[in-house]
C-alpha cells in the first residue's frame, strides 16, 4: 500500500493513543510529527491514574526562588525537573497532594490562602482561605466530643482550630468536575476536626461530631473516611447539602511494639480501605534533643466491612502502598517496569531532619532496602502526574 | 457423516482483492467483517465481492483472521477456546511493521473492531517507553518539525523527553 504510517486516518490516530496508559509516552508519540501531533487531544482523558512522583521541595538558598521543581520517579529511579512558575515563599507548605493537583498553604499570608496547583500543567486555582473559616452555624458543641470542655475558654472557636492544616484530599481533580469536594484535617491546640469546601464555596465549613485525633483522611468509594489513632473511624457523606456523619468503632488496634505510631489511609484502587502502622524508633540524647529517628516496621489492615473490624493483611501480593504523612496512594506493580510488588514505599517525611532517601519495606520478610536521593531535601509528597 | 452434513450446508463466498487474487471463504467468517456482513445482507455482492483497498496477500491474512474468530457452529465459545484464541492473535500480529500497517489499515476498512483492537494495541506496544527518534526510525517516519518548533514543543515537558 501507498499508505505510510503518518498518513492514518485520524479515528486509528486516536486508537492508537488510547491504547497508551502512560502519560510521558504519549506526550512522545505526539512529538513524532505534525500529522500524529494534530489527530489527538493536547490533553488525553483516557489515562489511569499515573504512578506517583515523589516532589521534593528544597528550601536551600541556592534553589529559593528557582522555577524548578524535583522529582523522583521511584519506579524508573529516575530525577524529574518540572518547571513550576507559581513562585513559594518560604513559609509555603504542601499539606496534601489528590489527583495530581497539589495543596499548598502559605503560612506567611495572613489571610491563609490555600493555593492549588498541578505541578504538570502548570494550572492553578484557589480554595477559600482558612481565615475565612470556619463557617460554624452548624457546629453545636453539644455534639462533640469531651475534648472541646478542655479548650482555653479564653480563645474563639476559629483561633482554637485554625492553628494548623494537617492534611486536604480531594474527592477529584478540581477543574472540570462540578461535584468537586475538598476535606481539611484542622488541628488546635487539643483537638482536630473536619471542614470542608465544595466547588464555588467561599468558606471551610466545620463538619459537626467530627472532633477526634485525626490522623489520616481518604476519599473512597464517594465518601471520606478519618481515622484517628485507635483506628476509629469517621465516615463523611458531604454529598448532600449537609454533611452526614457515622462513626464505626471497631475493636481497638493495640500497638504491638514500642516506639512512635503513625497511621495511615489508604484507597486501593480495587474497592479495599486500607490501613498501615508505621512504627518509628526515636532516639534521644542526654540533654533531650532527637538523635536519630528510623522507622522500624509496618503493619497493614484492611477494612471489614460486614464485621466492622481491622484485619491484619499479611501480603499485599502484586500491591504497592505510596505512603506519606499528607499523601498516601496505591497501585498494582504488574506492567510497570521497576516496581516491587507486596512493598510499602516511603518517606520519613515527619521527621525533624532533612531526606536523603527513600526507602522500601518488604513485607515478605520484613526487610528495608533504602534509595538515595542525590541531595537532602525538606518535605516530600506523593503526586500521581495528572494532565487533566 | 454429521461432519460432512456440516460443511455441505456451510455457504461459501468469494472476495477478491485489488490485484484479482480470489479467496473462498465461509460466509459466517467473512460476516466478522462488518463491511462484508452489510454487503451481503445487502445482497449487493453476486458471485464475487471486491476488496478492493486490500492486496492479495493481506487479504489472505485477513481470512486467516477471519477462520479463527468466525462464531463457532455449536454455540458459546469455551475458556480454553479464548485463551488459545488469545495467543493466537498475538502471534498474529507480531509481525514487520509494514505488514501491521497493512493489518490496521484492512482492519479500519473492513470494520473489524477485534483486529483493530489488536493492531492497535501492537503498535502502542511497540511505541512504549521508546525514544521519539527511535520511534521514527521504527515506523521511517520523516521528521517535519523544525528545531524551532521542536524546542516549543518539548521546553515544558522536557522531563518526557529525558
Amino acid at each position: 500500500m501507498a499508505v505510510d504510517w503518518t498518513q492514518l486516518p485520524q479515528e486509528l490516530l486516536i486508537s492508537i493513543a488510547d491504547n497508551l496508559k502512560i502519560y510521558a509516552d504519549y506526550l512522545r508519540f505526539c512529538a513524532v510529527c505534525h500529522s500524529w501531533r494534530s489527530s489527538v487531544p493536547n490533553t488525553p482523558r483516557h489515562l489511569p491514574p499515573q504512578l506517583p512522583w515523589l516532589m521534593l521541595l528544597d528550601y536551600s538558598d541556592e534553589s529559593h526562588g528557582s522555577s524548578d521543581r524535583v522529582f523522583f520517579d521511584p519506579c524508573a529511579r529516575k530525577i524529574r525537573h518540572l518547571e513550576v512558575l507559581e513562585a513559594l515563599s518560604y513559609d509555603t507548605r504542601f499539606c496534601g497532594s489528590s489527583h495530581g493537583w497539589v495543596v499548598f498553604l502559605d503560612y506567611s499570608d495572613e489571610s491563609r490562602a490555600v493555593l492549588l496547583l498541578n505541578p504538570l500543567t502548570q494550572a492553578s486555582l484557589h480554595l477559600p482561605p482558612f481565615s475565612a473559616y470556619p463557617k460554624a452555624q452548624s457546629f453545636n458543641y453539644s455534639e462533640v466530643d469531651a475534648f472541646q470542655f478542655t479548650f482555653p475558654q479564653t480563645q474563639t472557636l476559629r483561633k482554637r482550630l485554625h492553628l494548623y492544616i494537617k492534611k486536604v484530599v480531594f474527592s477529584s481533580a478540581p477543574l472540570g468536575n462540578n461535584n468537586f469536594i475538598a476535606l481539611a484535617i484542622c488541628c488546635g491546640v487539643y483537638a482536630n476536626v473536619l471542614a470542608y469546601c465544595k466547588k464555588g464555596d467561599e468558606t471551610w465549613t466545620l463538619i459537626p461530631r467530627t472532633m477526634f485525633s485525626f490522623a489520616d483522611v481518604v476519599y473512597y468509594n464517594g465518601l471520606f473516611y478519618g481515622v484517628d489513632y485507635h483506628g476509629v473511624i469517621a465516615v463523611c457523606d458531604i454529598n448532600g447539602a449537609s454533611p452526614i456523619v457515622s462513626i464505626i468503632r471497631p475493636p481497638l488496634l493495640f500497638h504491638k511494639r514500642v516506639g512512635a505510631v503513625m497511621l495511615y489511609l489508604v484507597n486501593s484502587g480495587d474497592d479495599e480501605l486500607l490501613l498501615a502502622r508505621r512504627y518509628v524508633s526515636r532516639k534521644f540524647y542526654d540533654n533531650g534533643d532527637l538523635e536519630s529517628y528510623n522507622t522500624v516496621w509496618f503493619e497493614v489492615f484492611k477494612m471489614n466491612w460486614s464485621e466492622q473490624r481491622w484485619d491484619r493483611v499479611t501480603n499485599l501480593g502484586d500491591r504497592m502502598l505510596f505512603i506519606g504523612s499528607k499523601s498516601s496512594v496505591s497501585f498494582l506493580a504488574s506492567g510497570s517496569r521497576g516496581c516491587l510488588g507486596n512493598c510499602i514505599y516511603f518517606t520519613e517525611d515527619d521527621e525533624p531532619f532533612p531526606s536523603y532517601y527513600f526507602r522500601i519495606f518488604k513485607l515478605s520478610g520484613g526487610s528495608f532496602e533504602t534509595c538515595w536521593l542525590i541531595n537532602p531535601y525538606g518535605p516530600s509528597i506523593w503526586v500521581t502526574p495528572n494532565p487533566c | 457423516m454429521s461432519s460432512t452434513l456440516c460443511c455441505s450446508f456451510a455457504k461459501n463466498v468469494t472476495l477478491r482483492s485489488s490485484d484479482g487474487q480470489t479467496f473462498e471463504v465461509e460466509e459466517a467468517a467473512a460476516q466478522v467483517s462488518q463491511t462484508i456482513k452489510r454487503m451481503i445482507e445487502d445482497g449487493c455482492t453476486g458471485s464475487v465481492i471486491p476488496v478492493p483497498n486490500l492486496t492479495g496477500p493481506v487479504l489472505a491474512l485477513v481470512i486467516e483472521y477471519f477462520k479463527k474468530h468466525s462464531p463457532p457452529s455449536d454455540g458459546c465459545p469455551t475458556a480454553l477456546l479464548e485463551m488459545e484464541i488469545k495467543d493466537w492473535d498475538a502471534k498474529f500480529v507480531a509481525v514487520d511493521n509494514d505488514t501491521l500497517l497493512d493489518l490496521t489499515l484492512a482492519a479500519h476498512y473492513l470494520e473489524i473492531q477485534g483486529l483493530l483492537d489488536l493492531t492497535c494495541h501492537r503498535v502502542a506496544d511497540i511505541l512504549n517507553d521508546n525514544s521519539v527518534e527511535k520511534i521514527r526510525e521504527i515506523f521511517h517516519i520523516k521528521n517535519d518539525f523544525t528545531p524551532e518548533e521542536e524546542a516549543e514543543e518539548r521546553s515544558k515537558i522536557q522531563w518526557a523527553f529525558e
